[in-house]
């Protein structure tokens, strides 16, 4: 048989081994373990700094990095027959397609109309803002009455862009009232 | 046709008792077998895909309400899980090796170890949830945050970021389990010692497997518990 000449007994570590077989040696897999366990620390090490826009690249390369060293070594790609690799990549083309043709809308609204480029709800706790809290039903916020950007706060629109000024909400100078609310804040 | 026979004369392609009819060689069974679980990954990955793709589009809409659910997930509890299942693709890894080198019985232990760290990863994924369920951190209509999370009842948004949560390692952990049921057979053949240098397919393939689901959780894991860990800005 063909088969028979990739027959390699010194790597199969035993007389009944009847095919190819790369065993990987012991330290290159505990190497791989030390590299991932370094890699698990410094990202979580990396969240505790903020780094503004970068946070998001540097956490999904360190994990792409990891997931290439468990696919390598411990799923054997980087020994087999490079068909098995090419079966991953093609599929990972078709996530790539999947990912980049539909992040085209989320990604790129607040290009296309400014106005939801605006948080119109005060949707996490931010310093020196005073958020005042929903009611149960998402809906009003219970009509304290001191401005009317109370009321536009209540209003649940919750489509905006990301990194736009969330501080705009409650009483914000930076931001005009007509604007949160969409009509005249003092009629 | 007995295997001594086999081991002797060295042309074991038609007599190893593994070694299906329509194959031409232990080699090619093994090679096709490992094709065919690379395939199944694929749709793995297409399947988990469209979960990450909700969850980076709804992180694009809701930045805010993502940065800060995060820090409602334990990072201690999650980063040990991480820890756990590393470890454990470790001795997956190692029990392929062993079956690779014909050792049935470091092999067993290994399997057995894989088994072990795959149950501590679940019971933690089960004290987080459990903790998740008491201070009402739910998906969708269900999400109710009291108890010494009633301050988060206010961001109604916030159930967006746990419903992919759930999902996301939901859909995981129903890996976990299946995987943790394949390593458990295996576990069991091994101890017989039914694999050899010629045949331990079968641990090879589950091994790949479960290689994926620690990838998936190696991307889950700082999407979910390391969104931003700074000192609230």
């Amino acid at each position: 048989m063909a088969d028979q000449s990739l027959h390699q007994p010194g790597h199969a570590g035993g007389a009944h081994a009847a095919h190819h077989v790369h065993v990987i040696p012991l330290k290159v897999y505990i190497g791989v373990w030390l590299a991932l366990m370094f890699l698990t620390a410094l990202t979580v090490a990396v969240s505790f700094v903020h780094i503004g826009f970068l946070n998001v690249p540097i956490a999904l390369s360190i994990a792409m990095i990891k997931a290439t060293l468990v696919a390598l070594i411990f799923m054997h790609l980087y020994y087999d027959e490079k068909f098995n690799l090419i079966v991953l990549l093609s599929g990972l083309v078709f996530v790539a397609i999947f990912f980049a043709f539909t992040l085209i809308d989320p990604l790129t609204r607040g290009e296309v109309n400014a106005d939801e480029g605006y948080f119109l709800v005060p949707e996490m706790p931010r310093a020196g803002v005073d958020v005042q809290p929903l009611a149960a039903d998402g809906l009003t916020t219970g009509g304290h009455g001191e401005e009317d950007t109370h009321g536009a706060a209540g209003a649940m629109i919750d489509t905006h862009q990301p990194g736009a000024e969330p501080a705009a909400v409650g009483g914000d100078a930076s931001v005009p009232a007509e604007e949160l609310s969409g009509e005249p804040a003092h009629p | 046709m007995s295997s001594a026979a086999s081991a002797i004369d060295g042309h074991d392609h038609h007599h190893n008792p593994h070694l299906a009819h329509h194959f031409e060689s232990m080699e090619q069974q093994h090679n096709s077998a490992k094709l065919g679980m690379w395939i199944f990954l694929v749709t793995e990955i297409l399947l988990f895909s469209g979960l990450f793709l909700a969850y980076g589009a709804y992180r694009a809409f809701h930045p805010e309400v993502f940065n800060h659910a995060s820090r409602l997930l334990s990072l201690p509890l999650g980063g040990f899980n991480t820890i756990v299942l590393i470890g454990s693709s470790l001795t997956m890894a190692l029990a392929v090796r062993e079956a690779q080198l014909g050792r049935s019985r470091l092999q067993a232990l290994f399997l057995l170890s894989t088994l072990a760290l795959a149950g501590v990863f679940l019971v933690v994924k089960y004290f987080e949830y459990s903790h998740k369920f008491h201070v009402g951190l739910l998906p969708g209509r269900w999400f109710a945050p009291h108890g010494h999370e009633a301050h988060v009842a206010q961001w109604q948004n916030v159930r967006i970021f746990f419903g992919i949560y759930f999902l996301m390692t939901g859909l995981h952990g129903i890996h976990v389990l299946m995987g943790m049921a394949a390593i458990g057979w295996l576990w069991l053949r091994a101890r017989r010692g039914e694999f050899s240098a010629v045949y331990y397919t079968p641990v090879e393939v589950v091994g790949l497997y479960w290689h994926l689901v620690d990838i998936i959780w190696i991307f889950l894991f700082p999407m979910l518990y390391l969104i931003d860990r700074s000192p609230m800005h």
